[in-house]
């Protein structure tokens, strides 16, 4: 729906950079993939018991993607939003729900360009209530994120959830992540998603969903070769009227939302690898669980 | 009234809590946060919304460990919020 940037000269130059920079990138990649930091593929796969052939293949592509965000990213700094171009996919769907008047909650996972969402959505005339636990880019209006202490107690996430449920009744749209916070340890609920890994799955998004009335809407974004922000927003997960058990009701959204992830997921390769460069890190959460033995590498990630 | 609203209160966290909890239990130092109930965000979310329903509104600024620390500090938070006019009373 949106476009290029607000001169056309301008994007034309960006996006030439970003395709040089990404020339580069094939080639630099390889060579940082030999590094430890970002050799992150074959502790996963080993993880989960799957074979490594392609983890040297996984890392380099992990590499590429980190050195494009960081592109993004420097661009966001300096010309913010209108510095990307982006390609909407879906972008009706979130303003009919806003239309509707009920709230709309965006779910995104972590992993993938970070800073991109906000971005597309300030392009598109929206800005959410992001409930992060990171401080907001500089860029972004700084009143339209709550910003918890995931090393606090409970009350600061709680403060965030209660902050954002007003939002919500209020009409607003909020940006809430799928898996919770980094710091869920223990009582992280695993849900088997990311191919055969099991990766941990908060309960925020569903929580609001059903205290607001407010449907869910995942969202998913990717970084093109030259630098275009494509953002697909799934369809909208409605929440039942009027429910009446509440962790019955929790359990089968987050089931509708992760199923509703993984089919933006067939849809968007990329954003799929976006998740796998996620769940490789996720050693602040404690180790995926066990994967189903006849996983491969390419079930995994693909 | 004071009963009421101790009762309720007591009912509510208890409603809350994972696995939900004894209200009877439930002890003036009974901590929230932390040890005793350990009470997590989602679980804190569900008891401001419950405490809306009680007739108690808790403003974001408000849920802070100060308030939310013990039972006896959450009791006493909505005792207060009561007593302001703009809080409106408690439904008990």
């Amino acid at each position: 729906v949106t476009g290029l940037g607000s001169d056309a000269g301008g994007s034309l130059r960006s996006a030439a950079l970003h395709a040089a920079g990404s020339a580069f990138d094939a080639i630099v990649a390889p060579f940082a993939a030999l590094r430890r930091k970002h050799r992150v593929a074959a502790a996963t796969l080993r993880a989960a018991g799957l074979p490594l052939r392609r983890a040297y293949a996984i890392d380099v592509r992990r590499v590429r993607a980190l050195r494009r965000h960081r592109r993004l990213r420097r661009a966001l700094r300096r010309r913010g939003p209108s510095a990307i171009a982006v390609r909407w996919e879906g972008l009706e769907r979130l303003t009919e729900a806003v239309r509707a008047g009920r709230g709309a909650i965006l779910v995104s996972t972590h992993g993938g360009p970070r800073d991109a969402i906000p971005a597309a959505l300030l392009r598109a005339g929206i800005v959410p209530l992001q409930v992060r636990q990171a401080d907001p880019p500089p860029w972004a209006p700084a009143s339209r994120a709550v910003v918890f202490d995931a090393r606090g107690p409970a009350s600061e996430r709680a403060r965030a959830l209660v902050t954002a449920l007003a939002a919500l009744r209020g009409g607003d749209v909020v940006r809430i992540t799928l898996e919770g916070h980094a710091r869920r340890r223990a009582r992280a609920e695993h849900r088997a998603r990311l191919g055969r890994l099991e990766v941990p799955a908060g309960g925020g998004a569903a929580a609001l969903a059903r205290l607001s009335g407010a449907p869910v809407l995942p969202i998913v974004a990717s970084v093109g070769f030259a630098g275009r922000v494509r953002v697909v927003v799934g369809a909208a997960i409605a929440p039942t009227s009027s429910p009446r058990d509440a962790a019955a009701f929790d359990a089968e959204m987050k089931e509708r939302v992760h199923e509703a992830f993984e089919r933006l997921f067939a849809h968007d390769p990329a954003a799929r690898f976006e998740r796998l460069r996620w769940a490789v890190e996720i050693g602040t959460w404690g180790r995926p669980r066990l994967p189903v033995a006849s996983a491969t590498p390419a079930e995994a990630v693909a | 009234v004071t009963a009421d609203l101790r009762t309720a209160l007591a009912a509510l966290l208890g409603s809350v809590a994972r696995p939900p909890a004894d209200p009877a239990s439930l002890e003036d130092d009974t901590s929230l946060l932390g040890g005793g109930l350990d009470l997590d965000s989602l679980s804190m979310l569900e008891l401001v919304v419950g405490l809306e329903r009680l007739g108690v509104e808790v403003p974001p600024q408000d849920v802070t460990p100060d308030h939310f620390r013990t039972f006896s500090t959450l009791l006493d938070y909505v005792r207060s919020r009561r007593a302001e006019p703009s809080a409106g009373g408690v439904a008990s």
